[in-house]
């Protein structure tokens, strides 16, 4: 959304300044990607808890912040991340639940609840798909494509480089158009060599 | 780059993808990417909204006047401690003098285990007593029930309760400001938002019951409200309610350092556990 960017940018402005207004601005803008996002990693029924947390202490440390509104997306999103692996730390699971083959939910064409008409399917429908990646592949499209970070700001979020963002994140998305197209042309094979691991 | 499965997917096609220009050659994956992306709601809340404003107000204050608070925080801890000193030393001389008193009265009243046994088990308590936390609680219970004096347990550190406590004697003694400070924080958080808090405090402490209606006054039944008078110690003519248990048959002037540190601040008590400094260590973990 171009066109919201800049008003994002503004926001962000006002927010810093300790505008209240700006700050709703820019938490509708972010907090939606932010909670797909952190479902990806610690599960839909905590990212709720974890987002909260996330923001509570941005906005403590928001004094430390100087930037715009990409390099923003990046700190908030590092918080967030830094919480959901110490959340999940903190409960002693492992991060990755990839959902096994068997399990993936089939994408459902038309079931579209109200997500605009361009979409086949829903918000979280996709997000599910995305989060039967293997993490670090869900990870770097998430951010990518979800949080609308650049490579470059990605790797520093995952503290890998832009390359390697790069690679996990075409993986991810050769793996989910196998995954799609497994329906339709092709046979659901064994996993790309080079694409899961 | 090929793959063995009939589609291609070059790494620039999927950064343009993931940039959601389209161009993965897959619509389903396009799709797929523009779902997982599509905007929140356009209007309204969304999920967090109200408890992340709170603390955005509330972080805005501290960061505003941290200095300030930093200096008010320090004067009222230094305070809270004199206070304790103080009444430490209240009961040490108090059991010199009950001792004493003893003598000529052949009857001991043991601070420490005697009438009183909470009291030898909580020193803090009388601290508390003094800067008018708890006495107030509940004056018709006559004797100074010392017992009441650990429910507001500062040995716990910053409790959830003790928050509540604080918040419910400003609230009654309309202090609204009280949420505000930055030593709410963490009540508030528990609440959800600010205006959740009379809520959680009352599911958690019950409803704020005697005590609004004295949260000041009756500080200490036994020295009431004049500082000054209670020089005359040689009048244990309070027998009635003995709030400092040990203190009212002492004779001379153990008295008297009880009453600098008898404050009319309800809500100090409360301040000096400041939750926010515990709270803080945990905040730059970024």
């Amino acid at each position: 959304m171009p066109g919201g960017e800049d008003e994002l940018e503004q926001a962000l402005g006002r927010m810093l300044d300790g505008d209240e207004s700006g700050f709703r601005f820019v938490y509708r803008s972010i907090q939606p990607a932010l909670l797909r996002y952190l479902s990806v990693l610690v599960g839909p029924d905590d990212a709720e808890d974890v987002a909260s947390d996330s923001w509570g202490q941005a906005v403590r440390d928001l004094r430390r912040f100087h930037g715009r509104v990409d390099g923003f997306r990046g700190w908030i999103t590092t918080i967030a991340r830094n919480r959901a692996l110490d959340h999940l730390r903190a409960r002693g699971r492992r991060p990755a639940t990839p959902t096994p083959h068997e399990e993936l939910p089939e994408p459902a064409p038309g079931d579209d609840a109200g997500q605009g008409a361009l979409t086949s399917m829903s918000t979280h429908e996709a997000v599910r798909l995305i989060s039967a990646l293997p993490r670090e592949q869900a990870e770097a499209v998430m951010l990518r494509a979800v949080m609308g970070l650049d490579a470059k700001t990605a790797g520093q979020v995952l503290g890998r480089s832009p390359g390697a963002v790069r690679t996990a994140a075409h993986r991810g998305l050769k793996t989910l158009r196998e995954r799609l197209g497994a329906g339709a042309s092709n046979t659901f094979g064994p996993p790309d060599a080079d694409g899961v691991r | 780059m090929n793959t063995r499965h009939g589609f291609r997917l070059s790494r620039r096609s999927a950064d343009k993808a993931l940039d959601l220009r389209g161009g993965s050659g897959s619509p389903e994956l396009d799709a797929l990417l523009e779902a997982a992306a599509a905007p929140g709601p356009t209007s309204g809340e969304v999920p967090g909204e109200a408890g992340a404003l709170a603390e955005f107000r509330v972080a805005g204050l501290v960061s505003a006047s941290s200095t300030g608070r930093a200096t008010s925080m320090k004067r009222a801890t230094s305070r809270l401690l004199t206070a304790k000193a103080l009444a430490v030393g209240v009961i040490a001389v108090s059991g010199v003098g009950g001792v004493a008193l003893a003598a000529t009265t052949g009857h001991l009243p043991n601070p420490a285990a005697g009438d009183h046994p909470n009291l030898g088990s909580s020193q803090d308590a009388p601290g508390l007593n003094a800067n008018g936390d708890d006495p107030a609680a509940d004056p018709t219970t006559g004797p100074a029930d010392p017992s009441d004096a650990p429910s507001a347990e500062p040995t716990t550190g910053p409790s959830l309760a003790g928050l509540c406590k604080a918040f419910q004697a400003g609230e009654s003694s309309g202090h609204a400001k009280n949420l505000t400070n930055p030593a709410f924080t963490a009540l508030v958080t528990a609440a959800g938002d600010e205006a959740s808090v009379s809520t959680y405090c009352v599911g958690l402490l019950g409803e704020p019951t005697a005590r609004p209606e004295h949260p000041a006054k009756p500080e200490h039944p036994a020295t009431p409200t004049h500082p000054a008078k209670p020089e005359h110690p040689v009048t244990p003519t309070h027998p009635e309610k003995p709030d400092t248990p040990a203190t009212p048959e002492v004779p001379a002037t153990p008295k008297r350092p009880v009453t600098p540190p008898a404050p009319t601040h309800p809500e100090t008590p409360a301040t000096p556990e400041v939750p926010t400094n515990p709270e803080r260590p945990a905040t730059p973990a970024d």
